[in-house]
This record gives C-alpha cells, sequence and structure tokens, in this order.
C-alpha cells in the first residue's frame, strides 16, 4: 500500500489552518469565549445528597424565591443520588454582602460569615424545616478566579519552557528542520484541542489543563516515532528526494500511530463512561486530543519537514 | 547478561515493588476507638453505632468485632474497648470517613503497622484532597480588623494623653519612656505593604507550627501573593475544627479582680442582671448589653464586665463551654502571653488531678508577676482566653520562681491546644478565610473506586487489542504493561508522592505510551520477519532497531515531564509531571528490560521457530525463515 500524503501536504496544511483559526473565531463569535468552570472564573460549587426535601426541584424554586442566579443539577453516584449547585463569581460577591448584613443572625448560628457558608445557612434554615438535621455538604468549593489565573500563567510559562528545551534537543538529535516540525505540530495540537474545547464548550478547570498537557506529551512522543523512521529512511536515499523518503516512514510507521493510538483511545474510554464529572470532562479532551495529536505527526510535522527542506534546497540551488 | 539473572533481576524488582505497594492492598487491621471527651456509656454507644455503620455499607469489604487492648499511640495506657476492622485495599478516604461518626475521635482510627512498613518504608499512598477528601484554604490577612484591635487598645484619647504628657514632662528619663510608647503606637498603627506582608508571613509560620504539632499528613502550607496564605489538608476529618485551629487567634491574658473593693461591689450589682443577659441570642446583642449596663452602673474606665465560663453538657450530651456569671476585672492585663518563654507545656496537676498547662515567663515576666503577686495578695488573678474567663485563683502567696501554671477544667487535648498557642504566641494579624475547597471522605472514595475501575477496564480492553492483533507477543506485553504499572504504583508508594485525578490522567498516558513501545518493537520485529529473517535475526535486530525510536521519543517527552515536575510546577501541572517522569523511567525499563528478556529468552533459549506477533504474511515469511535468510545471502 503506497499513499503519498507529501502530495497534499498543501491540502493538509491549509485544512489545519483554516480550523484552528475557525473553531476560535466560532468559539468567540457564538459563544463568546470560552466556558469556564470556577476554577477560572470564581464562584462557589456545593455538593450534598438529595433527601426528602432537599432535591433538585426544591432547590431550584428555592434559589428562584431568594433570587439567587443558581445552576442546580442532578448527579448521580453510587453512593446515592446528589445535587450539585453551582453559583458564578458575582452572585458569590453579592451573597458575600448579604453574609455581612446578616451577621449578627449567622453569628448566632455559628456559621462563618462569608458567601459559602450563607448559602449553607440559607438552605439549612428557609429551605428545610427548623427540626431537620445539619446537613453534610459533601463537597463544597468557594474560589476566587485567582487559582485560575495563577495556573493559566504558570501552565503557559512552563509550556514555553518545556517546548523550548524540545526544539533545542529535537534540533541537536535530529536537524534543524524537524525541530519546526515538532514545534509547530505542539502548538497545533494545543490551539486545535482548544478550539474543539471551545465548540463544545466544555468547561476550562483543572482537570482539563492536565488533558492539555497530556496531549503535548503524547503529540511530541508520537512526533518522534516518525522523525525517528525519517530519519533512518534519509541515509543512502537523499537522491530519491525528502518527500519520496517522508511518504515512506510514514507508510511503514502506520500500524504503529493506528495501534498505539487505538489502544490510547480504548484506554479512554472507560475512563469517560465511567469516570467522575471532573475526570469525564478530561476524557472528552484526551479523546479528540489524541486524535489530533496523531494527525499533526503525520499531516502537520512531517510536511513542515519537507517543505523547509525544499526550501533549503531552492535556496542553495540559487 | 544470561537470561537467568536477568529473570533474577526483574523478579526482584517485581517482588520489592508488591512488598512496597502491600501496605495498600494486603490484609489490614484498623482500630477505631471513640472519642474520650464523651461519657463512657456514650463511647460504648457511639461504638455500636460504628459498627452498625460499617455492617450496612461496608459488609462485603470489611469484618468489624469488638476488641478491647491498649491504645496504639500510648502502649502504657489503660485497656480500652475499640473496633478492629479487617479488610483489604484499605485507603485513608475510608478512615476519614469512619472517623467523622458520631462520637469517634478521628485521631484516634488508624491501622494497625505492618511488618513492610516498619521494615522497607513502604506506606499507604498519599491521595489528594480530589481522592482522600480533605480541605484547601486560602487566608486573608484582616488588617480593617486589626486596625480595629489597635484602636481600641490605643485609643485615641490615651494618644493624645501621651502626647500632652510628651511636652509637658520635664524627667528626661519619663520623657524617653514616653516617646518610645509613642513610638511603638505609631509603628503598630502604621500599615505599609511591607508591614502587611511581615505580618501574613509571621501568621503563616505560627499557622504552620500549629498544623505540625496537630500531625495533620502531608499538610502544605504557603504564601500566595503579598498578603494570602494557602493552606492545604489532605484527609482532615473534621473541616471546621481544623478552621477554628488554624484562624485561631486566642489570646491569654491574667486581669486582677478585687473581691473587697470597687471591682467586687460592681460584680454583685451586674450579675443581678445576668439571668436577662442569658436571654439575649446573638453575640452582637451579648456585647451590647454588657456596655450598655457598664454604663448604667457607671463603670470607672478602668473597669469592664466579663464573663466567667465553665463546662457544662448541653442538650446533646456534649460538654461545652457556657456561660456562668459576669465578673467585673481591671481592663488592663497584669500579665499576657508575651510575658511568658517558649517553655510552656500541657501536664496534669498532681493533686487536683486536672489538665493543665504549666509555663515558665520572661526575666521580665517574671519581675512583673512577683510584683504583681506581692502586690496584690488576696485579689483574684483571672485567666482568660479568648477574652473568656476560665479561671480565677486568688493569690495566697506571692509568686518569684517565674512559673506559672493555667487551669480551666481543660480537656487533655483542649491544654494542649492551648499551650500551643501560647507557646507560638498569638497571629500578628487575625485571618480570614477567603477560599476554600473541601471534599468529604465519601466523595473522594467514590472518585477513586470510579478512576481505578476506568483504570481498569481500560487495561482490560487494551490487553484484549494486544492479545487480537499481536497473539502471545500481545500477551508479554501486557505482562510488561502490568508490571509497568505495579512499578509506577511503588515508587509512588515510597517516594510519599500524592496522587491526584490529574495524577491519573498521567497513568492513562503512561499506559499508552508502555503500549506504543511494544507496539514499535513488534512492528520492527514483523518487518525484519517479512524480510525473511530467522526469529533470532528479527528478534535482534527488532530491537536494535526499536530501542534507539523508544529512547529519542520518551527522552523527548521526559525534557516536558522534568519541566512540569519541577519547583516551577504548581499543584496539579507538578503532579501531572511527576506522574509522567516516572511512568517514562518505568516503561523504558519494562520495554527495553522486561520485554526484551521475555522475547529474547523465547528467541534464544526456547528457540521457537515461529513467533506468535500477528497475523499475516509476516507470519507465513516466518516459516521460511532460514531458508530465505540464507539464500538472499546480506540481511
Amino acid at each position: 500500500m503506497n499513499f503519498h500524503v507529501m502530495r497534499f501536504k498543501w491540502i493538509n496544511l491549509s485544512v489545519s489552518l483554516i480550523l484552528l483559526v475557525g473553531l476560535l473565531a466560532l468559539t468567540f463569535q457564538r459563544f463568546g469565549g470560552f466556558a469556564l468552570s470556577i476554577d477560572f472564573a470564581g464562584g462557589i460549587k456545593i455538593e450534598v445528597k438529595t433527601g426528602d426535601k432537599l432535591n433538585a426541584e426544591a432547590l431550584r424554586n428555592f434559589f428562584d424565591k431568594e433570587k439567587i442566579a443558581a445552576t442546580v443539577q442532578l448527579v448521580d453516584k453510587a453512593s446515592g443520588d446528589r445535587v450539585k449547585i453551582e453559583l458564578g463569581g458575582k452572585v458569590q460577591q453579592d451573597l458575600a454582602a448579604r453574609a455581612e448584613a446578616a451577621r449578627a443572625e449567622l453569628d448566632k448560628k455559628g456559621y462563618p460569615i462569608n458567601a459559602i457558608d450563607y448559602t449553607k445557612y440559607l438552605i439549612q434554615t428557609r429551605l428545610l424545616p427548623a427540626n431537620a438535621p445539619v446537613i453534610e455538604f459533601s463537597a463544597a468549593e468557594q474560589v476566587g478566579p485567582t487559582i485560575g489565573k495563577y495556573l493559566q500563567t504558570n501552565a503557559l510559562y512552563l509550556v514555553g519552557i518545556a517546548l523550548l528545551l524540545i526544539t533545542i534537543y529535537v534540533a541537536f538529535r535530529f536537524r534543524l528542520n524537524f525541530a519546526l516540525g515538532a514545534l509547530i505540530a505542539s502548538v497545533h495540537d494545543l490551539i486545535l484541542t482548544l478550539g474543539v474545547i471551545g465548540i463544545l464548550q466544555i468547561p476550562l478547570s483543572v482537570p482539563v489543563v492536565a488533558a492539555l498537557l497530556t496531549i503535548l506529551g503524547y503529540s511530541i512522543n508520537d512526533t518522534i516515532v516518525i522523525f525517528d523512521r525519517i530519519r533512518e529512511n534519509i541515509h543512502g536515499q537523499e537522491e530519491l528526494g525528502i518527500e519520496h523518503v517522508v511518504d515512506k516512514s510514514i507508510m511503514q510507521s502506520l500500524t504503529r500511530t493506528i495501534n498505539t493510538t487505538g489502544t490510547t483511545l480504548i484506554a479512554i474510554i472507560p475512563i469517560y463512561l465511567f469516570g467522575d464529572d471532573s475526570l469525564r470532562d478530561l476524557a472528552k479532551v484526551l479523546l479528540f486530543g489524541i486524535l489530533i495529536g496523531t494527525y499533526s505527526s503525520n499531516f502537520v510535522a512531517a510536511p513542515i519537514v519537507v517543505i523547509w527542506d525544499n526550501i533549503m534546497k531552492r535556496k542553495s540551488r540559487a | 547478561m544470561s537470561p537467568l539473572v536477568r529473570f533474577f533481576v526483574i523478579l526482584s524488582v517485581v517482588g520489592l515493588s508488591v512488598a512496597l505497594i502491600w501496605p495498600n492492598i494486603g490484609q489490614r487491621t484498623i482500630r477505631l476507638y471513640a472519642n474520650e471527651q464523651i461519657a463512657p456509656e456514650k463511647r460504648e454507644e457511639a461504638l455500636v453505632k460504628a459498627e452498625k455503620y460499617i455492617r450496612d455499607h461496608y459488609s462485603l469489604k470489611y469484618k468489624v468485632e469488638k476488641k478491647t487492648g491498649k491504645p496504639l499511640a500510648n502502649p502504657k495506657g489503660a485497656d480500652e474497648t475499640y473496633l478492629s476492622i479487617t479488610g483489604k485495599f484499605v485507603q485513608t478516604a475510608f478512615l476519614n470517613e469512619i472517623g467523622r461518626l458520631e462520637g469517634v475521635d478521628p485521631d484516634r482510627v488508624s491501622l494497625e503497622p505492618m511488618w513492610v512498613e516498619e521494615n522497607l518504608k513502604a506506606k499507604p499512598f498519599k491521595l489528594g484532597l480530589d481522592l482522600q477528601g480533605g480541605m484547601n484554604l486560602v487566608l486573608e490577612g484582616d488588617f480593617k480588623k486589626l486596625k480595629e484591635m489597635l484602636d481600641r487598645q490605643y485609643p485615641a484619647d490615651m494618644i493624645a494623653g501621651l502626647q500632652k504628657q510628651l511636652e509637658t514632662e520635664k524627667d528626661e528619663e519619663k520623657k524617653k519612656t514616653v516617646k518610645n510608647k509613642l513610638e511603638e503606637i505609631k509603628s503598630a498603627l502604621d500599615f505599609t505593604p511591607q508591614r502587611k506582608k511581615q505580618d501574613v508571613e509571621g501568621a503563616l509560620e505560627i499557622m504552620r507550627s500549629r498544623i505540625d504539632a496537630r500531625g495533620v499528613s502531608e499538610p502544605m502550607i504557603r504564601m500566595q501573593g503579598e498578603e494570602r496564605i494557602e493552606i492545604s489538608l489532605p484527609g482532615v476529618a473534621n473541616p471546621d475544627q481544623a478552621k477554628k485551629l488554624i484562624a485561631s487567634t486566642a489570646r491569654v491574658a491574667y486581669h486582677l479582680h478585687d473581691p473587697v473593693g470597687e471591682a467586687g461591689r460592681l460584680t454583685q450589682e451586674a450579675n443581678r442582671e445576668f439571668p436577662e443577659f442569658l436571654k439575649q441570642v446573638t453575640e452582637f446583642q451579648k456585647q451590647d448589653f454588657m456596655r450598655k449596663l457598664e454604663t448604667k452602673l457607671k463603670f470607672p474606665r478602668n473597669l469592664g464586665i466579663y464573663l466567667v465560663y465553665d463546662k457544662r453538657a448541653n442538650s446533646r450530651g456534649v460538654n461545652e463551654l457556657q456561660p456562668r456569671e459576669f465578673m467585673v476585672l481591671d481592663n488592663q492585663p497584669v500579665l499576657t502571653g508575651e510575658a511568658m518563654s517558649r517553655t510552656v507545656y500541657a501536664t496534669v496537676d498532681p493533686e487536683k488531678g486536672q489538665n493543665i498547662v504549666s509555663f515558665e515567663l520572661t526575666a521580665s515576666g517574671t519581675d512583673t508577676f512577683a510584683k504583681v503577686t506581692t502586690e496584690n495578695k488576696g485579689k483574684l488573678l483571672a485567666i482568660l482566653i479568648d477574652n473568656k474567663i476560665r479561671s480565677a485563683p486568688q493569690i495566697n502567696e506571692p509568686i518569684l520562681g517565674g512559673r506559672g501554671q493555667i487551669s480551666g477544667n481543660f480537656t487533655a487535648s483542649e491544654a494542649t491546644d492551648l499551650a500551643l498557642i501560647i507557646k507560638e504566641g498569638a497571629l500578628p494579624v487575625p485571618m480570614t478565610i477567603v477560599e476554600e475547597r473541601s471534599v468529604g471522605p465519601t466523595l473522594g472514595q467514590e472518585a477513586i473506586d470510579s478512576g481505578l475501575k476506568a483504570i481498569l477496564i481500560g487495561f482490560v480492553l487494551v490487553f484484549a487489542y494486544m492479545l487480537a492483533y499481536y497473539h502471545v507477543s500481545g500477551i508479554i506485553a501486557s505482562i510488561a504493561l502490568t508490571i509497568n504499572l505495579l512499578l509506577m504504583a511503588a515508587v509512588f508508594a515510597l517516594m510519599d508522592f500524592t496522587i491526584t485525578l490529574p495524577g491519573l490522567a498521567g497513568v492513562v498516558l503512561t499506559m499508552g505510551m508502555a503500549v506504543d513501545s511494544n507496539v514499535i518493537i513488534y512492528e520492527r520485529i514483523r518487518e525484519e520477519l517479512a524480510r525473511g529473517k530467522s526469529v533470532k535475526l528479527a528478534v535482534a535486530a527488532g530491537f536494535e532497531r526499536a530501542t534507539l525510536t523508544i529512547i529519542d521519543s520518551n527522552l523527548t517527552t521526559l525534557i516536558a515531564a522534568v519541566i512540569l515536575a519541577s519547583k516551577l510546577g504548581v499543584g496539579p501541572i507538578k503532579g501531572f509531571g511527576v506522574t509522567l517522569f516516572v511512568g517514562i523511567v518505568t516503561t523504558l525499563f519494562t520495554a527495553l528490560v522486561v520485554t526484551r528478556a521475555i522475547m529474547e529468552w523465547l528467541a534464544y533459549s526456547v528457540e521457537v521457530k515461529s513467533l506468535s506477533i500477528g497475523f499475516g504474511r509476516y507470519r507465513k515469511a516466518s516459516k521460511l525463515a532460514a531458508a530465505n535468510g540464507a539464500a538472499r545471502g546480506k540481511v
């Protein structure tokens, strides 16, 4: 089987570029940007086991009545149904102010003065009957947008350093044009994956950042395997032309590419199916991210090696 | 290396790994004791309830029985009834869960140590907040409140008075003292960014020692920006209690009460209103009531109403601090925690058998204390903790030795906490909680269960895929993968690494990359077989060619892992980086040592004629291998 991938190199690169720009443009144009989890936007998240008076419907009505903008979602867990309540950063500030105003009342009942404890207090005292036992919240988070911001800058910075070092390493072990290919493919994968995250409106969160890092690692690994093949084939075959060598290398690696991607994907699918809420987002991102990573090794990294090589040849001829 | 030596090396590595992770998977016994601070009959009841809880929820996983023995932490202590819970795959999340049951002391729910833990430094896995439950706090210096406190301590008229005194004072010596005092006040009231940062850093150090002394496992405490502190306490069973201890601004102070003077008279008058006071509900109303009462009774400026507390059982049968009566005290303390040296410890009064806190004073503190106790014989010396009078012993004789003790009907752990707070001093600035994440242990356990289930199913699917595609060689790859996961787990156990959800994602990536190494090797061998080489030659050539590819691709990813795992990384990013790093190293080992050992053993020692490595022309070719190879001459 012989398939001349390099014949379509410009088409591939154009498609990638259109997707890169298109998905991000669509994200901002249709959705006004990325969906943000409270890690990035700030806000409150509470999980509580459903009970007699405590169910999604009742909570929704309750928050409507109290004029608090909240999303209430049912999540089913092994140990019984739970509701997840999420409040945005603005609502959080609003609640903090209300808590301050109700300081005396909160003090009396032994609640600390802040937005999340005020929310708990409201549920306990106004939704539930007076003699109801104190409800235990299975998870509670209240964060400002600082963690997300910190993470964002830190992650970008680290990825930047890692990419730089990888580029140097690849340039040293292979050639400069390989390094360029690896670098562009990695950046391509990150941006394209972000684009898909954007149009699917998967909220950016800590696990999603972890998934992006995973894709980066996977994509580089994948790219180097192809490069290694090209490096091996290039010796003594230079007269055949770089395009031919790259095509051959990609075809030789094809079974490996399919098997590796296949096994990795089937390892991720169960995480998507059985994983916890936050793991599910992570798995979703990994699923398409790894496909993107595989695509870019063959159809972005390799063409760039070829194009660069051609440009250099033309220059030296001229 | 001969195959025998190789297998020996591999087996010892695997054996060691199993031993290291044994505390997590083997049969373990948990001991659960009731809370010491509740009445004996309630303790019995708590144990019965806990036993029922475990029977109801975990009857398949754990066996429970009642036993009697000495506490684990204190082999000299008295015999006590406890629950002995045995089961496999015990995780800290479960300990946290049962530690929260009513009447159970979370500090006394612990695992009986195993021999591997004692001899091999094997430890149970450390799990992150998201997996085992726990809390993460971000606290911010509340300088507004600090200013309020300081304004009360140094009222404007007091400063004005000092100012006036400075102008009129003739005596140089006294003038200097006043000047110093004014400067001290000025600097205390001056909130520069630098000073704020210093205060918050001071608070951090104090919180660190409070937490360390509490024996919280793997706490993380650090500055976040200039005015914030981030604290994470994995596995903390009782978030509210932890919040209290960390942010406590408890101050200890001694105030005088003169029972025969003005203070004694006012105390009597004030106490007539005490029943009325008890009707006030909120803290605000109570404070307001007391201040109004002071005005009503025409209190002199130097005296104030304070509350005497004692411990009584509340409606639920748990002892709780409750106000008993008023006592009028000098507003100015004669001695505060600052006058105490760092020799402060909780002990038991040999005569009365009460828990007390014993302390030594600093040099100047000794002088003051001696002077005060000499001059005020017969008066009461009230001990206030957080402005609550906990005891008020009479001064019978001067205390000259620079030692003292605080009594106040404490439990053992309260005395320990108090000693700690005195030793470390009050926080330089009150801290308020601005961010908080807490995960209940039940939820953490579910995250572990679902995460493990997902990894396990993924593993089985990968196994099936490899078996279907590469046949017997697929099984070898799966053995390598199993060993890989085992090694990773062992390294995590050894290096005390905290496993989090993003870390588990790193494990999945490792699974993918580990399989990739095998795929690369197998594809190379198949190519060699397709060229007509014998099994021996194909395996040798396959590994030779694949090794470089595997090392190059893994080393490149390793660069990324090192950067992410380095000091530069934060929290989840760092965790992910570490997982990736460990995974790459174990992958290199399993692919280049384990798989290779097995394949070469098959090729050289067993001398298989055909290698079961998948369908198609390769296999057919391999049967013709020797002849073809010879016929072609050069390969």
